[in-house]
This record gives C-alpha cells, structure tokens and sequence, in this order.
C-alpha cells in the first residue's frame, strides 16, 4: 500500500508540492492505480534471447549539415523566462 | 459540408476560398461563444486565403486548398501560441512548424485556429483544460470526449471543414465517436511527430478529424508520409506501406468476450451489431475472434503511457520556456519550480506523472511490459509479426478487427449541466 511518505518522496522527485489537503485523495487514487495494474502480475512473461537481441532497432542519421549557429537563437529565447547575455539562466545547481 | 465537397465547390468557381473561409469562420465564432472548442482564431486567414486563391488561379491548387480547417494546441504552427492547453505555456510560441503543419501549409488549407484540449493531452472529456472545458455541440449537457475535445467540437458545430487532433490512448477515435465525426489514429510511424508536443513518445500520433472517411483518408495522404525529422518515422519503401488490393468482400475479426462484457451499454451494443448487420448485408463476412490478452492492453498502457508521460513532462521546468516559479535567486534547483507546477497542473497531470515515477516502475519491469506491449501488437501485425504466435492465427484469417469505440457514451459529471 502506498503512504503519504510515498506520496511526498514522489512529490520531490517531480518538484512537485502537493496541498495537503490533497495527499490523502492521491494515496487513494494511485493505490487504486497501482492494483489495477498489478493484475499484469498474474503474466509469466519470459524474456529470450531474441527478445534481447530486439525487434525494434534504433534509426541513426549522419551527424552532418548542423543548422547555422543563431539560426533560432533569439526566438527560442524569447520562450526562456529568464536570460543573460545570449544564454538561459536557471537556477544554481551546486550549492 | 465535406471536404470532397467543399473542393468541388472551389474547382467550379461556385463559391470562392475567400466567402468559404468567412463563413466557416462566421459559424465558428458564434458557436464557439457556447462550446469552447477554439483557444484563439488566428490572425493571418486573410493571408492563407491569399495564398489559397493564388494556388487556384496558377492551377496548383490539391484537395485541401482553401478547406478551413482547425488545429489541436499541441502541435507547432510558426509564429503561434502553442500552450496544450496550459498555464505553464501560456505565453509559448512556436519556433517552428510541425511536420503536419508544414504539409497543411505547403496544401493550401485554411488554418483558423487552434483548438481546445485536455492540458498536455491528457484527458477523455476535455473537461481537464486549463482554459476551461469544451461542451459538446450536438448537446451542451454533454462531453465532447478528449483530448482533442476542441477539434472534434469545432468540426461538429461546423466552425471547421475538417481539424488535426492527436492521439495516444484514444484522443482522437473518442471524441470523434463522441460528436459523429470520422476519426483516425494512424498507424504509429505513418505521420511525423515532429513539432507535436510530447505526451508518451512511443504512443503519440497526429490524425485527422472529418464527417467522412474519404476526406480522412484525403488528410491523411497529406499529413502522411516518411519524415527524416522524426526517427520512427517509416520509410515510404516499408513494405507495411505497400498498398494491398482492395477486396470487394472482407473477413471482419470480433473480438466478441471484449465487445460483450459488463459495463458495455445495452444501446451501445445494440448499434454495434447493427452495423456489423449491415457489413454482413454488404456481403462482408463476419467472425468471431478472441484475443486472450487483449484484457491486459490496458494496464500494459497506463504503466508505459505514465512512465513516458513523466519522463516527457520533466521539460515543463520554466527554464528553457515555460512558466518558472518565482523563488529566492539563490534556490537550489531542486527546490522552487514545484509549487508553482502544483498550482497550474491539474489533478490528472499530477497523478500521471506520481504513478510514472512510482519506486515499483523498476527499469527491467518496464523492459518486460514493453515486451508484452509488442506481444499484443504482433497478431495484429498479421504476418509482420517477427514470431508468428500461433494462438493467434485466427488474425491472420481476417482482413480487419472490429470494435466499438468506447462502452458507453458520452457522460460529463454534469458540471456545466443545467
């Protein structure tokens, strides 16, 4: 069964903050979620070496003709909510 | 009007792409008052209807010039908002166009607008957008089904010849059934992603809405085709591609312990034999299938569905666009973007995303229902499937599956009902 602490420790991860009001209706809702899809559970998928080897297989493209540098620069900034000097600024990461 | 129509009227000089574009656009404005469907009209028709006159007098014009047609607020157009019907993009424009767009374009179509949605495409009633629900046209008390609920309502009321939607886990066949329209979900691989906003990668398609399968099947061919902009894009030499002959008389599967089960609604069934009734009066030949996992497709979905929508929505971090939280300038960037994403993100979004990054989605649980996901693709593959799996070969006899849309019908949790 799932926890409020689940639920906040999720929460973190999406840097997401929850209303507390709000926790309890998520404990149930994805408890209710999560026993729905462990009815797949009951499935004894095997998996083979064939499996592994893939059906699907990833499509490449020459690392060649690169958009010229500025093409979109100023309309994908125009987007940023925040930026310096040709660049996004975002919060600090380290300390 | 269809679109066949609507192009035979513009060929033979009997109505001009200018008074169709104002009188779509008329019908759209005044309905949209009530339903919604529309987030904003756009401010260049006069433009595209220069540019649709002149493809008619240089004798270039295709089927889709001149046919006014709506846009699902997901997928780029140039120069546009594109928000998915969110706060957090409220002020996004495009950079570029999407594939699609980009083929609309270059057809001569008529964009209007773009049209409501669930919020980032999630949603089966359209009752989940940020910028508030759409009612379905043939009734007001009713949901017009979603995600695309904007695109389906807009071509139902008559505020657009035919529209884009997309679709992952029904956005587009839902709310089609929902209003009367023809819908399609094409296969995956068949049109571009490219410039679609991203719910869950490996589901995600771009499909028409229309009042008929020729003008569906019309969209398609233009909207369709290999792309080298998106990778599972498939080539145009695939043989998957290959077009068959066309049968006068088909062998049409029915998955019958699916479509009579409980739950399903006595009226819904009884219109889904009835048309069966009429297929077989056609001479087609109906035959009960069964498909022991098809039960299982639909937890296999909400896991993957969920696990690719949380690695999708992490971008919506306000730094690169987007709304951004504000906090103290020092903030660890784990910290601040959080509570603002709680304000603007509906409920469903939310859970989405716990359920994506639940402790139990373990990495070699995902690879295994990943195998199972293609597992149930395969019978349908007919012989495409690499393991032809005998349990199904009763697949392989039959030329198409047939199935309701939905079990039920359009409900809405009587928010708006009077």
């Amino acid at each position: 069964m799932l926890t409020r602490a689940d639920i906040d420790h999720l929460a973190a991860l999406a840097r997401l903050a929850i209303p507390e009001e709000e926790k309890d209706r998520l404990v149930k809702d994805l408890g209710g979620v999560l026993e729905y899809v462990s009815e797949l559970n009951e499935l004894d998928i095997e998996i083979t070496a064939a499996d592994r080897a893939g059906a699907l297989r990833n499509v490449m493209r020459e690392d060649a003709e690169p958009t010229p540098g500025g093409t979109y620069t100023s309309a994908i900034l125009e987007n940023a909510p925040d930026k310096k000097d040709g660049y996004v600024k975002v919060r600090q990461i380290f300390g | 009007m269809t679109i066949t129509e609507a192009g035979a009227a513009l060929r033979a000089g009997k109505i001009s792409v200018r008074e169709l574009a104002d009188a779509v656009l008329a019908q759209a404005k005044a309905e949209n008052v009530e339903t919604n469907a529309y987030l904003e009209f756009y401010d260049d028709i006069d433009e595209q209807v220069a540019v649709a006159e002149r493809m008619f007098k240089e004798g270039k014009a295709t089927p889709l010039t001149g046919i006014p047609m709506g846009v699902k607020d997901v997928m780029l157009v140039k120069g546009k908002l594109v928000t998915a019907a969110s706060k957090i993009l409220a002020n996004h424009r495009a950079v570029s166009d999407a594939t699609a767009i980009t083929r609309l374009k270059a057809s001569g179509a008529i964009l209007l607008g773009r049209t409501n949605m669930d919020e980032f495409a999630m949603g089966g009633s359209n009752e989940n957008s940020a910028y508030g629900p759409v009612k379905n046209p043939l009734d007001h008390t009713r949901v017009p089904g979603g995600s695309s609920g904007g695109s389906a309502a807009a071509v139902a009321m008559g505020g657009a010849i035919a529209s884009l939607g997309s679709d992952t886990g029904g956005s587009i066949r839902q709310p089609a059934a929902f209003c009367g329209l023809v819908g399609l979900k094409p296969t995956y691989g068949a049109v571009s992603r490219y410039g679609l906003m991203a719910m869950a990668s490996s589901f995600d398609q771009i499909g028409p809405f229309a009042k008929t399968v020729e003008d569906v099947e019309t969209i398609f061919h233009v909207i369709g085709g290999h792309d080298p902009m998106d990778s599972t894009s498939v080539p145009d030499h695939h043989p998957l591609k290959k077009p068959r002959a066309k049968k006068a008389h088909l062998t049409i599967g029915v998955p019958e312990a699916f479509v009579d089960r409980k739950g399903i609604d006595p009226d819904v069934l009884a219109t889904f034999r009835a048309a069966m009734k009429k297929l077989e009066a056609a001479g087609h030949t109906i035959k009960k299938i069964e498909l022991p996992l098809l039960p299982y497709a639909l937890p296999v979905y909400y896991v993957l569905m969920q696990a690719e929508v949380s690695s999708n929505l992490a971008r919506y971090d306000g730094m690169r666009y987007g709304f951004s939280a504000e906090g103290d300038a020092g903030a660890s960037s784990l910290a601040p973007t959080c509570s603002l994403r709680a304000i603007t993100m509906p409920t469903t979004t939310k859970r989405l995303q716990y359920v994506g990054r639940s402790p139990k989605n373990s990495k070699r649980r995902l690879a295994k229902l990943t195998l199972l996901r293609l597992r149930l693709h395969q019978p349908l593959r007919g012989s495409w499937g690499r393991r032809p799996l005998t349990r199904f070969r009763c697949i392989s006899k039959t030329s198409l599956l047939s199935l309701q849309t939905l079990p039920e019908f359009p409900l809405c949790r009587s928010r708006w009902a009077k």
